[in-house]
Formats: structure tokens, C-alpha cells, sequence
């Protein structure tokens, strides 16, 4: 056996390329195929990892391109997408794609839905409607592929609140009426979905998909014993290896059914063709037992012997995935591996990234990379797709840039493992290294559930997630109440959420990744900043708070202590006091018995006086029961008196009562009165908001109108005045429209309707071809043709060119002039045939040789204090010398590659952009050169402009984008596409802000620098009477010049409002009733 | 949606068990006649009688418990679970399969003898250690109930040479080249045709010596259909090779990549086309 391509994908689908290896569906893959036939589409449901996917491009595209199948044409279309975060852009994507049209135009014909999609097929040059055999031969059937179709359902973006999006909306009633239209005229489209089951009762939102579902149905069968054998067995029988019986029958009694079964089956399976060395050795018990899927008590003495061998040089960390070996435990036995090794693999692979972690931090970018790459969703554990930089921002470490998050995570996209998307291609820095943006998911759900240490993580990330929750309802009700420090946080509560902030470390990326809104992610990102920083100020103010509080309970404790300290004294005192009380109380007890025996003595006299008493008492007697009699009536009057004060008190009462209700009724009539208030400032502001809804709306009709016109004043008409019209109107709807900004489709309606009524023609400028030009100051024009001419142009008042020879005593060009490159509108640098270099000044008259090389200059470059130039030849060397002594190199370097073009910078630093597309930076005083940007592959770089005021350099590639660096630091920047195609030129205009490029197709983009969010302007081919641009360049009015292949000049305004005014300056007359209705439509004239 | 009616008529041998696996062969059994399988009862039966009831069976279900039948027993006391098993075991081929159930899970004792049973699992042994006897009655009616290809007459040839009706003008000139010098059976393919062509082609394959898939204009077919027959014929464990032959003049050897070298390509003029198939063949004989 010599095989060595594995043919299993391991946990990823299948492709349509390793269809070869796909086997134990073929049953399946006829009955879909037969459906389509039949039906015209395909509904294909089933569990989570049942290979949906797999069987649609593995099974049932192959089987259809080998032509087993009845079609109209032989060959086919196929356009699939993923519904992602947007189905109709995706959809759109791929049929631009497929069907090679213009994203743009496709875009705008699919968003009016219905039979859009047809339309767009059955005009393409792959549907032919003959019946000739070459007809068949040239056409081509389309088959439209939704995959997980269930996204529409589980991104917020596309179904939120159980109300799907708009674009949702559309992409579905398209795919159906793309069906209906197909059977209905029996083209040759057809439609395939995939999801999953449970989603099935969610399709009842959309009109008509339940009824095409139950039209076309197709659930995925569990594959019985027989179909996991032909899955296990035949790929390798195929790829020229073999499975053993034994083996077969362990990993058919071993597989748990339901969920995972065949992702966990297909990964064992690419371990297992590796362990058995690339399936040289056929696949067997012991390479089971060593990739921890069977205990070594299963093998023979002579396989544990070997087992054992291999075993004693495992490393101890992967130990301990054998404990408990079983096929479900080699899925979290070889992620847990690849978990213990990323950080050996980061340091021994990644040169071109910073290795400033320790261990511990590469694990820790791994918790916290899953932990974000995977959400649980109503108590399941589902991926969540995030991009490079979400995962850097929830890190959130200054020494872990995106660079390391790649590094660590590399391991786990490589090739041999492919347990991330996007996967790993090859070794390249482009391939390792991604861009921010790169969105990372994993690759199957299967690993989430199998892989133990990510579901111990899910978990802690639920319980931060709720924690937070908690949190976040304390800091609104906080906000809610003021921010009033009654409602911080109370010591016991703040150490509890302080060791989650500690351990959660929650950040705006984090917050980000928990927002479930509908709203665009940008927005969500500055919501969670806002968020965030209310979160760290309620932190810190309930801790300087807790910190008084704790503060004024020392203070208090003090007073205590002080008082306890106080009365400790006071009871000394009071003792004290006690104990020379008592020995008064002595010498007064003395003094009492003294007393004593003196009252007996007057007791005795007392007996005495008391007879005489008793005497006195019965006259007492006699007086008492008159006063008795007198206090009766007494008596009697009081009670009167009494029942009076009752009466009076039960009226006082009333009275209390009646004052209350009153006052209750007063008090709510004044409460109504406040609500009453309330209600008419609420019906005020609703009143407001609705005249504003109903400006805005007004405002997006004319906006609406604006383009509607714009779009059809590019129609060519036979009265040419026609388009002129409705660009005029265009631009009135658009001003209407409260619009102060010019669309780039209504600058190019007007520059269409101008260059239509030859209103904007080119001028020729002479005969003889140019090599470049430039414009001075005062509108002079100076050019470089081929023959070595250097001539001066004025444009005339009544719009003629006059030229004429530069005239330098004959001393200029005596030399056919090869090459020349304008450094500054008067400064020329040129190299003649002879290969001679000379630097002239057109104002100065001057014209100093430059040092003798046998070569060309390339570009040239002026310092910012103009006292020092550089210049690039074409084979790779760059000088640098002082304008006073051009004859003598300051310093020179050889770059030893092709240069396009160069930049000085600063005082000693120089940009050199080379043919490859790096950029380096040569610091001529110490003669060193870093590099900025790596050498690409994939495109070459052509010309790149300064953006000085903006400290930005802009690069135009050859696959039409332009990469901003950032010249503070040297990093890349932003990219933008520059055009369609191929991108030639470039220049940049610092008092407009403007940077204008060019490209292969004969389009320019306009890019406003001080906003990069503003769509750019794009002249179209027609501006320029179709021709390749040859260069351009701006004058000191923001006006651009376009020179053309055919000698022609055309000088386009980059503010579109001047065209605008020009247009108005026209007077021209306004639409009539009849054209409106003609070419708008009688809705737009009615109104 | 395609039921599986299960209408194949087979027999299977219930094996004898050891004792304390009685109830649950009697159970197995009543499951068995519910599903519709003849059953032959093998209670008790030993050597010769044992031999011809298994050798009439169409398979044999035998059920494991503690007793290590897979080793001879003690000369004199052999049990007839322990026969059975060893009968049926020397019977296994492409016409008799033997299924092993064990519907308790092991431990103690008793693994070392499952996992030798397991070791010695061979082609046309199943072995099930699901508990459900539904479950192992499904997977035993599934596996004696898969179809073998009704194989049609096919013609014995050298060459057999596929190509896309496109084709046809230039396919006519190198088929009438080389069947004058080997036998060639040729099969133009076409998107109206109702011909199964996956059995065709596969049931042909099998009769030729070599097989040619040829293309002229039809590149953008040839290169799926090439991989889809190869895929259907059992790839590199195929008896017989394929060659992809295009004609140069419409193709570029960058459909050559595709194959990634597990299939055979020439991408040649028109007039050496045949001359490389004929190497190709000389090459294989």
C-alpha cells in the first residue's frame, strides 16, 4: 500500500473536490437528484451533523456535473451561498459571480425580488434557448444552493422578535418565485436548500415556504449499519488503503447515535489514516488505542508490547486523555493536545509575529478565543462567529495584538487539524497571519459538545454572562435613580463583583459579543464602549464610597470608645462619691438614733394632743356633709357642661372630615391637572416627531426621485438635451431633498448628460504622442512626448489649447528622452535614450545633469524642505543628494527588485514602493531599510501618493484596491476599493482632500480623504470618450486634468456642485407632463 | 422518500447458549418471529446435526455471555453454544454471515474473552453490543437484506471507451482506429438518454481491461464524469484502470491537476490519442 491522500475530511464537510471520497449516501444522493428533477428544488433537512452539506456538494453536485442527470444544457452554474448576517448580499455575491455580472447591478435587480433571479439568468450568455446541439453545449443550467439555510433564523440581524428582515424577506420570496417560474416554463434552474430540523416550525413566517417544503421535502435518513461500514471501509479502499473488520466493528458498536455521530466517526478516521501511517499500514485496533479511542486491554500481547513503546514517550500532558478512552474521547483528546502544544507551535512557526507571551497567555488566548468563538443559545451550546479583532478586543491585553491571537490559534487551522475556519492553506504570512476583519469559526458543533474543557468554559462564560447581567441591571437602576449613591453598590455586593471584574476582565468586545439587538454592529460597538465606562464609573464611585463609608464608621467607633472611656471614668467618680456618701450616711445614722429617742418623747405629748383631736374630728364631720351636699350639684352641673363639649367635639369632627375630603379632592383635580399637562407636552413632542417623520419622509422621496432621474438622465435619448433635463431636475429633487451631498450616481448622470451634449469633450492637446504632463500654478501645462519634445500649453478663454516648445537654448532633449517623471509642477526629472539623468526647472531655466547610471529613473521625490531629492532607478537603486550639488549621491542604496515609485519623507526617511507590492523604508543616514509592507503574491503595486496632512500613504495595487499605511507608526491601514480592475494611477490633491485613481478599465475614483465613509465619486469610461487613461493630474482649483491615450485632454471638476451650477446655468426648460409620465411613470407625475 | 420493504427472504441460526443466557435468547427469538425471519432453532444440537442446520441457514446469531465459547471446552463436556460458535465461525465466507451479539455489558472476568472475540472479528462477522434486541434485530435484517446488482450480459473487451455525445465526430474516428486493432466497446453518453448509466458503466468496467474516457470540446464534463466512475468503481482498488485521453487543442493540462495523480490522463493531439491509449493498455497487460 502506497497511499498518501487521506480520504477523510476529518471534521469539516466534504468538498466537491474529495467527492471521490465520499461514500454511503449514494442512495440518498439519486433520490434528491430525482426530487430535482421532478420538482425543481430540494427542502433538505436533518439533525446537526448528519452531513447536509456534504451530501449537496459532495454527493449531489458532482453527480449532476458527470451528467447523470436528465438537464437541458451539459454543463452547470452552480451559485451557492450562506445566509450569514446579510442572505441577500450573499445571494447577490455569488450570482455576480457565477454569472459573471456586476455585483452592483446585480444587487439593485435582485432587491426587487420575484422573478429578478430569472431574469438575470435567462439574459446571461449561459441560458440559450434553442434546441441545437450546440445550443447544449454552450448553455448552462443554474443550480442554486442556500446552505444553512437555519442562519436566516439564528442571526439577530436576519429574524429578531420573531419578525424576519427585510432582506430576509426578499431572498426567500426570490428563491421561491425562482422555483415557480422554473416549473412553470421549464428552464433549467433548480433550487437546493439545507437546514436543519429544528428549525422547521420557524418557516411558517414566510408566505408560501411551509407549502414549497411540503412540496419538496427531502429529511435526511440516519445511515443504517450497512451505510457506516461503506462510510468507514470504502474511502479507503478507494485512496488504495484498507480498514481492518475488527476495526470497522469496534467503531460501528462504539458510535453513539444521535447527535455528532458522523463528524466524530469522520474525525477518528482522518486521525486514524494518519496514525496508520498516511494509510500506508492498514487502518487498525492499535491505531485506535493511540489516538485514545480504545483501552490497550483490547489489543493483542504484541500490540500492547508496541502500544506501550509508544506510549512511554507520549509528553504527560496527553497522558491523561488516555484514563478514559473511548471514540467520543478522541475528539477532546486530540483538541485537548493541540491546546497543551499551540504555544510551542506559536514560537517554533510564526517568525513574523512578536513572541512576547509566556505559556500561561497562549493558553489563556485560547480560553478566551473559544469562549467567544461559542455562545450558548437556549441551553445549547452553538458556535458564534467572531472576526480577529473582536477577538483581540475581548483579550484585551497591550501585548497581544492580532498578530499573537494568529500565532497561538494557528495550530488549530492547520491543515492537519482544521478544527477552525478559515483553514490554514499553506505556510505563507498571508495564509497565517489574517487581517483584522477575518471572520474565525469553528468548524463543527461537534467540537464544542466533545471537547470537555470548552464545555467547562461555556459554562463559566454562562455564569459571567449572568453575573453580568446582574451587574448591569444594578448600574441602570443606578442611572435611572440619578446616579444617587444611595443605589452604589454596598461593600459585601462590590467584593463580590469585584472578583468577577477581576476574573471576567469585561470589556466593550465582550459586551459586544453578548448584544442580541437587531441593530448594525458599529453601533453596538459604541453602545457597549458607552456601557462599559458607566460599568468601571459605578465600580469606582460605590468603591470611593464604601471607602467613606468605612471611613465614617472608624469616626463612630472612635466616638465610642471615647464615650465608654467617659463613662468608665464617671463610674470611678461616682464611686468615689458612693463611699464618702456612705460614711456620711454613718454619722447621720448616729445622729438619727439620737432623734429617735427624743420623738418618743414627744409621741407621748402627742397622745395628748390627739384626744383633742378626736374632738375637734366630729365638729370636722358635721362640716364634711354639708360640703358633700354642695359638691352633688357640683357634680351634676359638670355633666352638663360634658354633653356640651361631646356635641361640639362630634361637629368639630364633621367639620375635620369634611376639611379633608376637600383638600383630597383639591389634590387629585391638581394631579390631574399635571397629567393632563404631561399628556399634551407627550402629545406635543409626538406631534413634533411626527412632522419630522413626515420632512424625512418627504425629503427621502426627493432623495429617492434624485436617483430615480440620475439613473435614467444615463440613457442615451435621441433628443440629447433630454438628459441634460433630467440631471437638472435631478439635481433640484436632490436639493429638495434637503441633500447639500451629491451621489455618485448623480455626478455621474450629470458628467453623462454634460459629455452627451459635448459640454465636457476632451481637448486635443497635439498630435504628437506624450509620455506625461503636469499643470503649474497658473494653469501651465508642461508634457513630455515620446519624441523627447518637452512643449508648454495654455488653455485659451474661448477653450483652445495653444502649445508651444520649451525653449532652453536647444540645451533640453538633444537626446530622445526615454523616460521623465515630474517631481513638482515645475520640476522635471528625465532620463534620454542615452541613459543619461538631468533635473529641469522650468521656471529656472535650469538643467543639472544627475550622476551617470546605465539605467532609467523610475520616480523621483522631493524632502518637504525641498533641499533634498531622491531618485529610483528602474533596476533597484535609489539616490539621495542636495539640490545644490545634484551631481553627487548623499547616499545611495540598492534595493536589488524592481521599483514602482517613491516617497520622501521627513527629514532622512524614504518610502520605496517595489513591482511586488512591498513597501520598504530606507533611513538614508544610517543606511537602513525596514520593511512595511510584505511582498505579495497575488499583485503587483504600481504607484502610491502621499496623503501628507493625513500622515497616510495610499498604495494602488493591481487587483483594484488601494492599502493605506499609516506613516506615524508604518502599519497598514484601511483598504478601499480604488475601481474594477487593474489600478494605474494615482494622485492626490491636498486642498480638496481628494485622492484620485485610476484603472485598467478607464474609470477614475474620487476618494474624499476627510471623510473615507463617503462612497467615492466614479467617473465613468464615457467622460473620457472611452479611452485609456494615460495620466492626470489636479491644478491649484481642485480641477482634474485626464490626458488620454488619443492626446486628448479633459479637464473633470472633483466638486460636483460645480457641475450642478452649470447645469442650472443652462436655463433649461423643465420636464413636461408627457415626458415625465413616459420615462417616470405616472405615480412620480402625479405627485 | 425511498421505505426499504425488507421483503428479502433469508434464515437465520439461533445458536445455543450457556445457561445463564437462556432468558435472553428466548426473548432474542420472540423478537425473531416478529420481524418476520425464519429461524432455525440450533437448541442443543451438536457436531454433525449442528454442522447441516448451520450450513442451511443463511447466517448465524450467537449470543454472549461469561462463558468463553470461542475456546474448545473440555474433551467430553463440549457445550453446544461452544460447537455452534466454531461451526459457524469456519463457515463464515461471502455467502454466510455471523452475528455476535452481546447485549450485557462486560466486566470483570469475562473482557479478556469479549476482547479476543472482538480481535478476531474477520469479513462477514458482525459484532453488536447494543442491549436492545430490536436494535440488533434492525442492523441483522438490514445487513442480509442488501441487494446484490442484478448483473446483466456484459461483452468481454480490451478497451471499453466512454465519451460525451458531443463528441461523437471525433470519438467515431478514434474508436474506428483502434477496434481494428483490439476489441473496443464504446459508449457515448447523452443528457436526454434514461439509461442507468452508474450500473452500466460499472457492470462494463468490470468486463473490460482498460477504460477510456475521452474528450474532445466536452472538457468542462469529462473531468466531474471521470471522477464520478472512478468514485462508483471502487478507485485505486479498482481492477481496472482508467484513462482520461483530451484532445490538446481544447484542453490544457490544468485539468491533469484535478486528478492529483490517482487517475491516469494524456492530454494530446488528436491523431496521437489513440496511440496513447493503446500504450496505456500494452502498459496494464
Amino acid at each position: 500500500m502506497t497511499s498518501t491522500i487521506c480520504p477523510y475530511p476529518g471534521l469539516r464537510p466534504f468538498t466537491e473536490e474529495e467527492a471521490i471520497f465520499f461514500k454511503g449516501r449514494d442512495l440518498h444522493i439519486r433520490q434528491i437528484v430525482k426530487l430535482l428533477e421532478a420538482n425543481k428544488m430540494a427542502f433538505i433537512t436533518g439533525a446537526s451533523g448528519d452531513g447536509k452539506s456534504s451530501m449537496v456538494y459532495a454527493g449531489v453536485v458532482p453527480y449532476i456535473r458527470a451528467g447523470f442527470s436528465r438537464a437541458k444544457f451539459n454543463s452547470w452554474l452552480v451559485c451557492d451561498f450562506k445566509p450569514q448576517r446579510n442572505p441577500l448580499t450573499s445571494l447577490a455575491e455569488s450570482a455576480a459571480k457565477e454569472m459573471q455580472l456586476d455585483y452592483n447591478y446585480t444587487i439593485r435587480e435582485l432587491q426587487r425580488g420575484f422573478s429578478a433571479l430569472v431574469d438575470l439568468y435567462t439574459n446571461s450568455e449561459f441560458y440559450d434557448d434553442d434546441n441545437t446541439t450546440a445550443a447544449a453545449n454552450r448553455g448552462k443550467n443554474l443550480l442554486i444552493i442556500a446552505d444553512q439555510f437555519e442562519e436566516v433564523f439564528t442571526m439577530t440581524e436576519n429574524f429578531h422578535d420573531g419578525t424576519p428582515s427585510t432582506e430576509s424577506y426578499t431572498t426567500i420570496n426570490l428563491l421561491l418565485e425562482t422555483v415557480r417560474i422554473s416549473i412553470a416554463r421549464q428552464l433549467p434552474v433548480y433550487v437546493i436548500f439545507t437546514m436543519r430540523s429544528d428549525f422547521i416550525s420557524q418557516c411558517t413566517v414566510f408566505k408560501d415556504l411551509p407549502e414549497f417544503i411540503a412540496y419538496s421535502q427531502f429529511f435526511v435518513p440516519q445511515l443504517k449499519r450497512t451505510e457506516i461500514r461503506q462510510v468507514i471501509e470504502e474511502p479507503a479502499l478507494l485512496a488504495g488503503g484498507r480498514v481492518s473488520s475488527r476495526l470497522t466493528e469496534v467503531l460501528i458498536n462504539n458510535l453513539n447515535s444521535g447527535f455528532d455521530q458522523l463528524p466524530v466517526l469522520q474525525h477518528a478516521l482522518n486521525l486514524l489514516w494518519k496514525t496508520a501511517d498516511n494509510g500506508r499500514s492498514a487502518l487498525d485496533l492499535l491505531h485506535l488505542a493511540k489516538i485514545a479511542g480504545i483501552s490497550r486491554e483490547s489489543l493483542t500481547a504484541e500490540e500492547r508490547k508496541d502500544f506501550d513503546k509508544w506510549y512511554a514517550k507520549l509528553p504527560y500532558y496527553q497522558k491523561k486523555y488516555f484514563e478514559k478512552p473511548d471514540l467520543n474521547n478522541v475528539l477532546n483528546a486530540h483538541a485537548g493536545t493541540l491546546y497543551e502544544s499551540a504555544y510551542d507551535h506559536f514560537m517554533r512557526n510564526a517568525n513574523w509575529a512578536e513572541k512576547s507571551i509566556s505559556p500561561e497567555e497562549s493558553k489563556m488566548i485560547i480560553e478566551k478565543a473559544f469562549k467567544t468563538l461559542t455562545k450558548i443559545d437556549n441551553n445549547r451550546q452553538v458556535r458564534n462567529r467572531c472576526t480577529v479583532n473582536e477577538i483581540t478586543g475581548i483579550i484585551n491585553r497591550p501585548n497581544i495584538t492580532n498578530a499573537t491571537v494568529c500565532g497561538v490559534l494557528n495550530i488549530f487551522r492547520a491543515q492537519e487539524n482544521t478544527l477552525l475556519r478559515p483553514f490554514m492553506m499553506d505556510n505563507s504570512v498571508e495564509s497565517q497571519y489574517l487581517p483584522g476583519d477575518t471572520v474565525l469559526d469553528v468548524t463543527h458543533e461537534a467540537l464544542i459538545r466533545n471537547w470537555e474543557m470548552l464545555s467547562q468554559w461555556d459554562i463559566e462564560e454562562l455564569d459571567n454572562l449572568k453575573e453580568y447581567n446582574d451587574f448591569n441591571s444594578q448600574v441602570q437602576r443606578w442611572i435611572d435613580n440619578g446616579r444617587s449613591p444611595e443605589f452604589l453598590l454596598a461593600s459585601g455586593n462590590y467584593a463580590f463583583f469585584n472578583d468577577w471584574y477581576e476574573r471576567c476582565r469585561p470589556n466593550p468586545y465582550w459586551i459586544l459579543k453578548h448584544d442580541t439587538s437587531q441593530r448594525p454592529q458599529r453601533e453596538k460597538l459604541i453602545a457597549a464602549t458607552n456601557r462599559m465606562e458607566k460599568c468601571d464609573e459605578y465600580m469606582k464611585q460605590s468603591h470611593e464610597a464604601i471607602i467613606a463609608d468605612e471611613r465614617a464608621r472608624r469616626h463612630k467607633t472612635i466616638g465610642i470608645l471615647i464615650g465608654m472611656l467617659v463613662f468608665v471614668l464617671g463610674l470611678a467618680a461616682f464611686s468615689w462619691w458612693a463611699l464618702s456618701e456612705k460614711s456620711e450616711a454613718d454619722k447621720q445614722k448616729t445622729l438619727a438614733e439620737e432623734n429617735a429617742r427624743a420623738a418618743k418623747e414627744a409621741q407621748d405629748e402627742a397622745q395628748k394632743q390627739a384626744d383633742a383631736a378626736l374632738k375637734a374630728e366630729k365638729e370636722a364631720n358635721q362640716q364634711r356633709d354639708v360640703a358633700r351636699e354642695e359638691r352633688q350639684k357640683a357634680l351634676e352641673a359638670k355633666n352638663e357642661s360634658d354633653s356640651a363639649r361631646r356635641l361640639a367635639e362630634i361637629a368639630q369632627r364633621e367639620a375635620d372630615r369634611m376639611r379633608d375630603s376637600a383638600m383630597h379632592n383639591a389634590e387629585f383635580a391638581y394631579n390631574q391637572k399635571l397629567a393632563a399637562d404631561s399628556a399634551r407636552q407627550v402629545a406635543l413632542k409626538e406631534m413634533e416627531r411626527a412632522q419630522r417623520a413626515s420632512d424625512s419622509a418627504a425629503k427621502l422621496y426627493y432623495v429617492a426621485l434624485c436617483n430615480t432621474l440620475a439613473m435614467k438622465a444615463k440613457n442615451s435619448y435621441e433628443d440629447k438635451s433630454l438628459n441634460l433635463r433630467l440631471a437638472n431636475t435631478a439635481c433640484q429633487m436632490n436639493l429638495r431633498g434637503g441633500n447639500d451631498k451629491i451621489s455618485p450616481d448623480l455626478y455621474d448622470a450629470m458628467l453623462f448628460a454634460l459629455e452627451q451634449n459635448e459640454l465636457l469633450g476632451g481637448r486635443m492637446l497635439k498630435d504628437a504622442p506624450f509620455k506625461s504632463f503636469t499643470i503649474d500654478a497658473d494653469n501651465r501645462i508642461v508634457t513630455i512626448g515620446d519624441d523627447g519634445s518637452i512643449l508648454m500649453h495654455r488653455i485659451l478663454s474661448n477653450g483652445e489649447i495653444q502649445s508651444a516648445a520649451y525653449d532652453n537654448n536647444n540645451q533640453v532633449a538633444h537626446t530622445p528622452i526615454e523616460r521623465a517623471v515630474f517631481i513638482t509642477p515645475t520640476l522635471v526629472a528625465y532620463s534620454t535614450k542615452d541613459r543619461n539623468s538631468y533635473v529641469l526647472d522650468t521656471y529656472a531655466n535650469v538643467h543639472p545633469h544627475l550622476p551617470v547610471h546605465n539605467d532609467y529613473i523610475q520616480a523621483a521625490s522631493l524632502s518637504p524642505d525641498q533641499n533634498k531629492f531622491v531618485v529610483a532607478y528602474t533596476r533597484g537603486v535609489v539616490e539621495m543628494m542636495y539640490m545644490k550639488s545634484l551631481d553627487k549621491p548623499h547616499a545611495v542604496h540598492n534595493f536589488d527588485t524592481k521599483i514602482s515609485d517613491i516617497y520622501f519623507h521627513g527629514d532622512n526617511e524614504v518610502y520605496v514602493l517595489c513591482h511586488n507590492g512591498s513597501l520598504k523604508k530606507w533611513n538614508y543616514d544610517n543606511d537602513i531599510v525596514s520593511d512595511v509592507l510584505p511582498p505579495r503574491n497575488d499583485k503587483n503595486s504600481f504607484k502610491m501618493a502621499a496623503i501628507p496632512d493625513k500622515n497616510f500613504l495610499a498604495v494602488c495595487n493591481s487587483d483594484g484596491y488601494i492599502q493605506f499605511v499609516n506613516l506615524i507608526d508604518d502599519t497598514p491601514a484601511q483598504t478601499m476599493a480604488g475601481a474594477h480592475s487593474k489600478l494605474e494611477n494615482i494622485l492626490y490633491d491636498q486642498r480638496t482632500g481628494i485622492l484620485a485613481s485610476s484603472s485598467a478599465d478607464m474609470r477614475i475614483a474620487l476618494i474624499n480623504t476627510n471623510d473615507f465613509n463617503e462612497k467615492p465619486l466614479v467617473i465613468e469610461e464615457h467622460s473620457i470618450g472611452n479611452r485609456k487613461i494615460k495620466c492626470m493630474g489636479f491644478n491649484d482649483k481642485g480641477v482634474l486634468f485626464v490626458m488620454t491615450d488619443d492626446n486628448k485632454m479633459y479637464l473633470l471638476d472633483t466638486d460636483p456642485v460645480i457641475y450642478a451650477r452649470t447645469l442650472f446655468a443652462l436655463n433649461l426648460a423643465p420636464l413636461s407632463p408627457t415626458e415625465w409620465d413616459l420615462i417616470l411613470g405616472r405615480e412620480f407625475s402625479e405627485k | 422518500m425511498y421505505i426499504n420493504l425488507y421483503n428479502k427472504k433469508f434464515s437465520v441460526f439461533l445458536a445455543d447458549v450457556t445457561d445463564e443466557m437462556s432468558e435472553v435468547r428466548q426473548d432474542l427469538k420472540y423478537v425473531l418471529v416478529k420481524a418476520g425471519i425464519d429461524i432455525i432453532d440450533g437448541q442443543g444440537l451438536l457436531y454433525d446435526d449442528a454442522n447441516s442446520k448451520i450450513d442451511s441457514a443463511d447466517c448465524s446469531v450467537h449470543i454472549l455471555g461469561s462463558t468463553d465459547i470461542s475456546t474448545p471446552d473440555t474433551p467430553g463436556y463440549d457445550s453446544a453454544a461452544g460447537v455452534q460458535y466454531r461451526i459457524a465461525k469456519s463457515l463464515c465466507g461471502p455467502n454466510f454471515k455471523m452475528f455476535l451479539w452481546n447485549p450485557h455489558k462486560s466486566s470483570g472476568s469475562i473482557v479478556p474473552f469479549i476482547n479476543d472475540i472482538r480481535r478476531d472479528i474477520v469479513e462477514n462477522t458482525v459484532y453488536c453490543d447494543k442491549p436492545s434486541p430490536i436494535v440488533f434485530v434492525e442492523d441483522l435484517r438490514t445487513i442480509m437484506n442488501v441487494k446484490q446488482p442484478a448483473s446483466s450480459q456484459h461483452e468481454s473487451a480490451d478497451i471499453f471507451f466512454m465519451y460525451n455525445e458531443l463528441d461523437d465526430e471525433s470519438a467515431s474516428g478514434i474508436f474506428n482506429m483502434l477496434r481494428d486493432v483490439q476489441k473496443v466497446i464504446k459508449l457515448p453518453l447523452s443528457i436526454a438518454s434514461d439509461l442507468d448509466y452508474n450500473t452500466f458503466i460499472r457492470e462494463q468496467l468490470a468486463h473490460s481491461k482498460i477504460g477510456v474516457i475521452y474528450y474532445n470540446y466536452a472538457g468542462d464534463w469529462a473531468v466531474p464524469f471521470a471522477r464520478q466512475v472512478w468514485k462508483d468503481t471502487g478507485g485505486n482498488s479498482s481492477n481496472t484502470p482508467l484513462l482520461i485521453a483530451g484532445n490538446s487543442e481544447h484542453a490544457s493540462t490544468d485539468e491533469q491537476k484535478v486528478f492529483k495523480g490517482i487517475m491516469a490522463c494524456t492530454v494530446d493531439e488528436q491523431l496521437r490519442i489513440p496511440l496513447d491509449i493503446k500504450v496505456f493498455l500494452d502498459k496494464q497487460n
